[in-house]
């Protein structure tokens, strides 16, 4: 049986099919995923870290991965040094292990691990992550790693079952505390066991700015009050209680039916007493969540692109957003931000009614480790940044270049706002340096579960022979048309299996 | 060990008796003869004993002891709610009604599932976190001096997160209603006005509800 770890940016889960695993060493389930130095300088890793010196603990180490950091900066008492930040991930992550041992699961057994991983992480963010948990004593390959929002999906379609192989299309809308992601999937197959990613979207902002706007809100409150935050002698002390009971205020009021919290300041800031309704609390959420539709659009835009029908990038980047919501069937919340009943208000604003809404598991924080752990029932193939690499090699091996690397994606949304045409992954023969006579052959390495079928100039991709010219150029569109232009001629061809629409 | 006829018999489960050694155990262990004259009956009442296991043809017979059966979820649960043992007994009892819940077999009788014991402790975390945490911010409230109103807010909304759902206010009126209230002393009819001395919560569940305490109440008049 397969173990689920989902390394989240601040918590991390293990589960089986089950359920979650509780790894907690004090009364959280999950460990937190926060890494740090003793006073005697000592690695601590979860709860302990925690409570490490000020300067010495490193949270959100995962963050680093994203923002393509090696180093973070830790504050020892003989001063400032860079730390690894794949070496702290590999300590945390073997911590997980020794935690999953106690509780009788053995994550060191071949194949026994599904990690998840975000889908807008390139290959060698991926494999940054895979190298630290191999170093953990995970035996680990590409296949193991789960796009973080597929798996949230399986969630959902393990613990709905559908009797129906017509396609449906998902939109995952994950809101945790420092980021929004989002990913379009279309799921098809006989009771729907076959999920693509269309397209994946992520940005740096979650439930943490939402807190510092409640706080300027709750500034503003306490002016009309007669106090004045930022002229009281310690400003920054009564501005951190502030951010304190904006935390607190947003989860009181995601609970269903509760339309008020009081927020009391301690005696020393004159023991005010004021009420925050919901109401203020969706009047400063009002700028994030449109934020949040953009990316919703630049999602279900860039999913477009997967269409075969003859549709510019152009067209594409004018089709109303009306038009756009109209395809998704389903759209599942993830995350404890969406426990705010404003998000769950917007998106059914946003998308029709004939869209369905729902969390993607209850509690929303385990959805990606419930759906890692039932993901080896689901064929799944990422279209927007594809699990093979197509190498060419010439001169019997002794020459090669990676042609197109895995999860590199096929377009990025940035390139749908000016609506350029032929929109496609591209490289030239200058681009990689290639030779302009002489031949060699094209190789597709696979990292799903997989063979990659596909098809070039009437032959398989996976040895397709190419003779050396100037003009060289090999394409993929996000449709999974392939194109390659060498010394015989234009080829075309196409990836097998894919959910285009045609 | 078996006892028949308030005499242990050396019956075990490893080890079959015949009828004439069970007699001599008897016998030997100072059951009267007069007793064990009446063996037919005393044979229809060992093969009836769930405690034995009684094997061979009507005329060979030999008893052994039967091994201890497996607690059943229904056993399993009743020891649970009999009252306080050990949480590694309270873990494995879990661990078989929650295996009878998910139908898995996973959960052998006598075996320790890692995983079953240490979700079982998280519930009881779950729990007691849950009581800290109101614990804290009662006491937060009260040293900054917030309102009764704020106070008894914020305590209803942490009780809303773990489904309890309040009967009445503290200090409001009612009509007696026995089903909800309870009588802080004489019996009150139905109907009759009353005031809250301390609310009452129901617990709701997925498909049921369970009143965990009745709000106290006292007729209007004496008050």
């Amino acid at each position: 049986m397969s173990i689920a770890l989902d390394f989240g940016t601040s918590t991390t889960f293990i589960a089986n099919r089950d359920g979650v695993l509780p790894i907690g060493s004090g009364m959280a389930a999950s460990m937190p995923s926060v890494v740090g130095y003793s006073d005697d300088g000592a690695l601590v890793i979860g709860e302990e870290a925690q409570s490490a010196p000020l300067g010495q603990v490193v949270r959100s180490v995962k963050r680093a991965i994203t923002q393509r950091r090696d180093f973070v900066d830790v504050a020892f008492p003989s001063g400032v040094r860079d730390v690894g930040v794949d070496d702290l991930i590999g300590h945390l992550l073997h911590e997980v292990v020794r935690r999953g041992a106690v509780r009788g699961q053995d994550l060191t057994a071949p194949g026994a691990v599904r990690l998840g991983c975000p889908a807008m992480w390139d290959g060698r963010q991926r494999r940054r992550l895979l190298d630290a948990a191999q170093r953990a004593g995970m035996a680990l390959t590409m296949e193991g790693l789960v796009d973080e929002p597929v798996a949230a999906g399986i969630a959902w379609l393990a613990a709905h079952p559908s009797g129906t192989d017509a396609p449906l299309r998902m939109l995952v809308f994950d809101m945790g505390g420092g980021t929004l992601d989002i990913a379009v999937l279309d799921v098809r197959g006989p009771n729907h066991h076959e999920i693509s990613v269309l397209a994946a979207v992520g940005v740096g902002e979650g439930g943490d700015a939402l807190d510092e706007s409640i706080a300027d809100d709750l500034d503003f409150m306490l002016a009309s009050e007669g106090l004045d935050v930022l002229a009281q002698p310690r400003a920054e002390l009564l501005h951190e209680q502030l951010v304190d009971a904006a935390r607190s205020a947003k989860v009181a009021l995601s609970a269903e039916g509760v339309t008020e919290v009081p927020i009391v300041l301690p005696p020393a800031f004159g023991g005010i007493e004021i009420w925050y309704e919901r109401d203020r609390i969706e009047a400063v959420f009002q700028r994030q969540m449109e934020r949040a539709e953009h990316y919703v659009g630049a999602a279900l835009r860039v999913a477009r692109m997967t269409e075969l029908v003859g549709r510019s990038a152009a067209d594409i980047a004018r089709l109303p957003i009306e038009a756009l919501v109209a395809d998704i069937d389903l759209v599942l919340l993830s995350g404890g931000m969406t426990q705010l009943p404003y998000v769950e208000q917007r998106l059914r604003w946003l998308f029709p009614d004939t869209t369905r809404i729902e969390r993607a598991a209850l509690p929303p924080d385990q959805a990606v480790a419930l759906g890692l752990a039932r993901a080896g029932n689901y064929g799944r193939i990422n279209m927007y940044r594809p699990a093979f690499d197509v190498v060419l090699d010439w001169a019997d091996g002794r020459g090669f270049r990676t042609v197109y690397e895995a999860f590199t994606p096929l377009v990025e949304a940035a390139q749908l706002a000016p609506g350029g045409g032929d929109l496609r992954f591209i490289r030239t023969g200058a681009d990689l340096g290639l030779p302009r006579e002489g031949a060699g052959r094209l190789r597709v390495v696979s990292y799903s579960d997989s063979k990659v079928r596909a098809t070039l100039g009437g032959a398989k991709l996976d040895g397709f022979a190419v003779a050396f010219a100037d003009q060289f150029e090999f394409s993929i569109y996000p449709n999974g048309r392939i194109r390659i232009t060498d010394a015989s001629g234009v080829h075309e061809g196409q990836i097998e299996d894919w959910h285009t629409i045609s | 060990m078996v006892t028949v006829l308030g005499q242990e018999t050396g019956v075990e489960a490893s080890v079959g008796l015949t009828a004439a050694q069970l007699k001599a155990r008897l016998r030997a262990g100072g059951v009267a003869e007069e007793r064990l004259r009446s063996w037919p009956r005393l044979r229809t009442q060992l093969a009836g004993d769930p405690r034995l296991r009684v094997a061979g043809d009507p005329n060979r017979r030999t008893y052994r002891r039967a091994d201890a059966p497996p607690l059943t979820a229904a056993q399993a649960l009743a020891l649970l709610a009999a009252g306080p043992s050990s949480a590694a007994s309270r873990a494995h009892l879990a661990a078989i009604v929650a295996a009878a819940l998910s139908g898995s077999t996973s959960a052998e009788p006598g075996e320790l599932d890692p995983a079953a014991v240490a979700r079982f402790e998280q519930r009881e975390k779950d729990a007691v976190r849950a009581l800290a945490e109101l614990a804290i911010e009662v006491e937060e409230l009260a040293v900054n001096g917030a309102s009764a109103r704020a106070l008894v807010h914020n305590v209803r909304i942490r009780a809303g997160q773990a489904n309890l759902t309040p009967i009445e206010r503290a200090g409001e009126f009612a009509s007696f209603d026995r089903e909800r209230h309870q009588p802080i002393g004489a019996p009150i009819a139905d109907g009759a006005r009353v005031v809250v001395v301390r609310p009452g919560y129901v617990w709701k569940q997925a498909d049921s509800e369970i009143l965990v305490a009745r709000a106290v109440v006292q007729e209007r008049s004496s008050h």
